[in-house]
C-alpha cells in the first residue's frame, strides 16, 4: 500500500516508546478482526483535519524546553591473563566498570540552545565533584538560518572512516576500533556551517588551551554531492603545525557503502618529516542488514607517519581491520526471547605482522542485564605495533573476561 | 423564488452527478492514486510499531517533514527520532538517492545511498513512493462487496511491470472516498504474503492520508507493523530545514 510520502524508508533503527494517539496497543491488535477494525462507515473513518498547527511546532515548541538525559553502564567483570598458552591464567584481575553520560539541552527559543554533557566513571576519584569530567558544552544560535554557529568545547564531525579516521588532527581523543561508536572528546572551538542546498561549507576555529590568538586552529571544510557520492575537501592550518589537506568520498558500490578519506600533509606533527610530503589514507566497505540484526565492516588504512617501536624511521605501516556484528533472537517463538549478540574484530598491522582478534559471545537473557564472555588475543613479537606498551612492556598475547552487565540503559 | 433555487439545486446536483465519473474496471485505479498522491510539503509526527514473535513490541516515534520531487526537483526529507531515549536525536537527512543519519552521541553523519531496505518493518520498498497502482498493475476482476460497514470494490489485479514487489493484489476500495481499506498482497505462486488494513484516514485540504496502518505479515505468522500519524500537515516548510546544519541544531 503506498502514499507519496517517502517517510517509511527512514526506519532504519528499532525502539521502544510511547504513542500519540492515546493508544491501547493491545486492544489495537486484538482488533485486527476486520468487523471491529472497519466498524465505522466511511464518513466516521475519514477525519476531516484543520492544519493542526505550523508543522514546525512538532519539534520546535511540544518538545521540552529542558530536558535532561544520559545513559549509564555497568560492567561486573573478571579478565584472566596470560602470557603464554601453558596452563591455567598467570594473572586474575577483577575488573569492574561502572560509568554515566550525563546531559543537559536548553532551548529558551528556536535560535538558541546550550547543550553540556559530562561522564564519570568508577572509581570516580573520591568525590562527586572531581568524578565528572566535561566532555561537551556548547551554545548553538543561527543567522537568519543561514549560516549556523557552535560555540564551546565540541565534538567535531571530521572524517569518514568507521575504524580508522587518520584525517581526524581536530579532536582531542582517536577513535577506537574497539569501541567504535563511542563519542570523541572535541576541542573548544567555533563551528560556523553554511548549508549551500545539499551541500555544506565548515569553518571551525579551534582554541583549545591556546595562550595567543595566533595559534587558533583553522579547519575549513567544503562538503558536496556529485550524484549518489559525496566529496569533502578540508584543511587544517596552524603556523606551528604541519600544513594538511583532508579529502572524504562517500557514496555506494552496489548494496555496500564505501568510504575513503586521505590525508596530505607537507612534513608531520608527530615524526621528523620536514619539507617532504607526507600521505595517510583509508579506504572501506560498510554493510548492514536491521532487519537481520548484521554489521560488516571492512577498512585498509596506510599511515604514512606511523612508526614502529624498534624502528623509528619506518615509514607507512599498514593496517586493516574487519568487524562483524550479528544479532540472534533466542526462542523467537515463545512468548519471552534473549538476545544472543556475536561479535568478532579483527586487526591487523601488515608492516611488523602483528594484530589482535577479539570475539564476544553477549547473552542479554533480561532487559537491562546481560552476560557476556570475550577474548582478546594478540599476536606479534614484543616490540609489534598491536603488544608494545611502553619501554620493557607488552600487552599480555590472551585475555579473556567475563561479564555480568547489569542495569544498564539509556534514559 | 423557491422554484429558482429549486431549479438551481436540481440543476447543480445534475450537474455534480454527471461530472463524478462512473466507477469502472478501467478508471478505478487512477481514481485511487488520485486520492492517494500529493505535491505539497508534508510533516507529521510519526509512530510505527513493530511486533515480532517472541519478543516484545518495539515503538519508534519520530517527528517527519517531506517534500515532494515535483518542488525543488528532488525528493527531500528529514527526520528525529523522539522516543525512544536510546536513540532520541537520531536524525535522517534524505534529499534525492543520498540519504545521511546522524548520530547525536558521536556527532556524526554517515552518508549512504543504498536504499534497498526498509528494515525490521513488514513494509516494502513499493509502500515508500508516490502511489502508482495504474502504472503497475492492470484489473482483472471486480465486484463488490463489504468490509466491516463499508461498501467496498473489491478488485484483483495483477502486475504489468516487472519491478513491483508483488505479482498480485486484490484491493477493498471504498465505494464512497475510493479509498483503499484493505489490500492482500500475493506471490507468484499464488501464496498470500502480506495484508494491510488501512481502516483510519485523515482528510486534510482535500487530500486524504493515513492515520492508522496495520502491515501483517502472512507468512511469518505473528510480526506486525503498525504506523500511526499524527499532527499532520501539508504546509510549506522552509528550504534550510532540509540541511545537516538544521538536523544537527535540532537533535540533541
Amino acid at each position: 500500500m503506498r502514499q507519496g510520502v517517502l517517510f517509511i524508508m527512514l526506519l532504519l533503527t528499532l525502539s521502544l516508546g510511547a504513542q500519540e494517539q492515546d493508544l491501547d496497543l493491545d486492544a489495537l491488535l486484538d482488533s485486527l478482526d476486520e468487523d471491529s477494525l472497519f466498524g465505522l462507515t466511511e464518513e466516521e473513518a475519514v477525519e476531516e483535519v484543520e492544519e493542526p498547527q505550523l508543522p514546525l511546532e512538532i519539534i520546535e515548541v511540544k518538545e521540552k524546553k529542558f530536558v535532561w538525559g544520559g545513559r549509564i553502564y555497568s560492567d561486573l567483570g573478571s579478565s584472566f591473563v596470560w602470557n603464554d598458552f601453558n596452563g591455567w591464567a598467570d594473572e586474575t584481575r577483577w575488573d569492574p566498570q561502572f560509568g554515566l553520560d550525563l546531559y543537559f539541552d536548553a532551548r529558551p527559543n528556536s535560535n538558541f540552545r546550550v547543550f553540556a554533557k559530562g561522564k564519570a566513571f568508577y572509581p570516580f576519584n573520591g568525590s562527586v565533584t572531581n568524578a565528572f569530567s566535561l566532555h561537551e558544552l556548547f551554545a548553538d544560535f543561527n543567522w537568519d538560518n543561514k549560516a549556523y554557529f557552535r560555540v564551546g568545547k565540541q565534538t567535531i564531525n571530521w572524517g569518514v572512516g568507521y575504524l580508522y579516521r587518520p584525517t581526524d588532527k581536530l579532536n582531542l581523543s582517536t577513535l577506537d576500533p574497539s569501541d567504535r561508536e563511542s563519542d570523541l572528546e572535541g576541542p573548544l572551538a567555533l563551528k560556523t556551517q553554511i548549508p549551500l542546498g545539499a551541500n555544506t561549507v565548515y569553518l571551525y576555529a579551534i582554541a583549545d588551551e591556546i595562550e595567543h590568538p595566533e595559534d587558533i586552529t583553522y579547519a575549513p571544510k567544503f562538503e558536496f554531492l556529485l550524484g549518489n557520492w559525496e566529496f569533502g575537501l578540508g584543511g587544517i592550518l596552524n603556523p606551528s603545525l604541519a600544513p594538511k589537506g583532508a579529502l572524504f568520498i562517500t557514496g555506494p558500490i552496489g548494496k555496500l557503502d564505501f568510504f575513503a578519506e586521505a590525508l596530505f600533509q607537507y612534513g608531520s606533527d608527530l615524526v621528523l618529516k620536514e619539507n617532504q610530503l607526507v600521505l595517510s589514507a583509508t579506504a572501506g566497505l560498510f554493510f548492514r542488514n536491521a532487519d537481520k540484526r548484521f554489521i560488516a565492516i571492512g577498512q585498509y588504512w596506510y599511515d604514512g607517519e606511523a612508526q614502529s617501536a624498534d624502528d623509528w624511521s619506518k615509514i607507512g605501516h599498514h593496517f586493516a581491520g574487519v568487524t562483524l556484528e550479528k544479532g540472534f533472537l533466542l526462542q523467537p517463538k515463545k512468548e519471552k526471547s534473549g538476545v544472543l549478540n556475536l561479535s568478532l574484530l579483527w586487526l591487523g598491522n601488515f608492516s611488523d605482522y602483528s594484530g589482535m582478534i577479539m570475539p564476544e559471545i553477549e547473552w542479554e537473557f533480561l532487559k537491562y542485564a546481560s552476560i557476556a564472555i570475550g577474548g582478546t588475543w594478540r599476536y606479534g613479537n614484543e616490540l609489534s605495533y598491536y603488544r608494545y606498551t611502553g619501554p620493557g612492556t607488552a600487552s599480555a598475547p590472551m585475555e579473556v573476561k567475563l561479564s555480568l552487565r547489569l542495569g544498564y540503559g539509556s534514559f | 423564488m423557491k422554484h429558482w433555487i429549486i431549479t438551481i439545486a436540481a440543476i447543480l446536483g445534475l450537474g455534480l452527478q454527471l461530472g463524478a465519473q462512473t466507477i469502472t474496471e478501467d478508471n478505478i485505479l487512477s481514481r485511487i492514486d488520485e486520492k492517494l498522491n500529493f505535491q505539497s510539503d508534508f510533516s507529521c509526527q510519526f509512530t510505527m510499531v513493530t511486533y515480532r514473535a517472541g519478543s516484545e513490541p518495539t515503538t519508534q516515534q519520530m517527528s517527519l517533514f517531506s517534500r515532494p520531487e515535483e518542488i525543488d526537483g528532488e525528493e527531500k526529507f528529514l527526520a528525529i527520532v523522539m522516543k525512544p531515549d536510546i536513540d532520541k536525536g537520531t536524525g535522517y537527512l534524505g534529499q534525492g538517492d543520498n540519504y545521511w543519519i546522524y548520530d547525536p552521541e558521536s556527532r556524526r553523519f554517515s552518508h549512504s545511498s543504498a536504499r534497498d531496505s526498509v528494515q525490521d518493518s513488514d513494509m516494502n520498498n513499493d509502500d515508500l513512493g508516490t502511489a502508482n497502482f495504474e502504472d503497475d498493475y492492470k484489473v482483472t476482476a471486480m465486484t463488490e462487496g463489504k468490509l466491516g460497514q463499508i461498501d467496498c470494490w473489491i478488485v484483483d489485479l495483477e502486475a504489468i511491470r516487472e519491478n513491483v514487489d508483488y505479482q498480485n493484489i486484490k484491493l477493498w476500495v471504498g465505494k464512497k472516498e475510493l479509498l483503499p481499506y484493505k489490500e492482500q498482497d500475493f506471490s507468484l505462486t499464488g501464496t498470500l504474503m502480506r495484508t494491510v488494513l488501512a481502516p483510519k484516514w485523515s482528510l486534510i485540504e482535500g487530500k486524504y492520508i493515513y492515520r492508522q496502518v496495520f502491515f501483517v505479515d502472512e507468512i511469518r505468522r505473528g510480526n506486525k507493523t503498525i504506523l500511526l500519524f499524527d499532527n499532520v500537515s501539508l504546509s510549506s516548510l522552509p528550504n534550510h530545514l532540509f540541511t545537516k546544519a538544521y538536523l544537527e541544531g535540532s537533535s540533541r
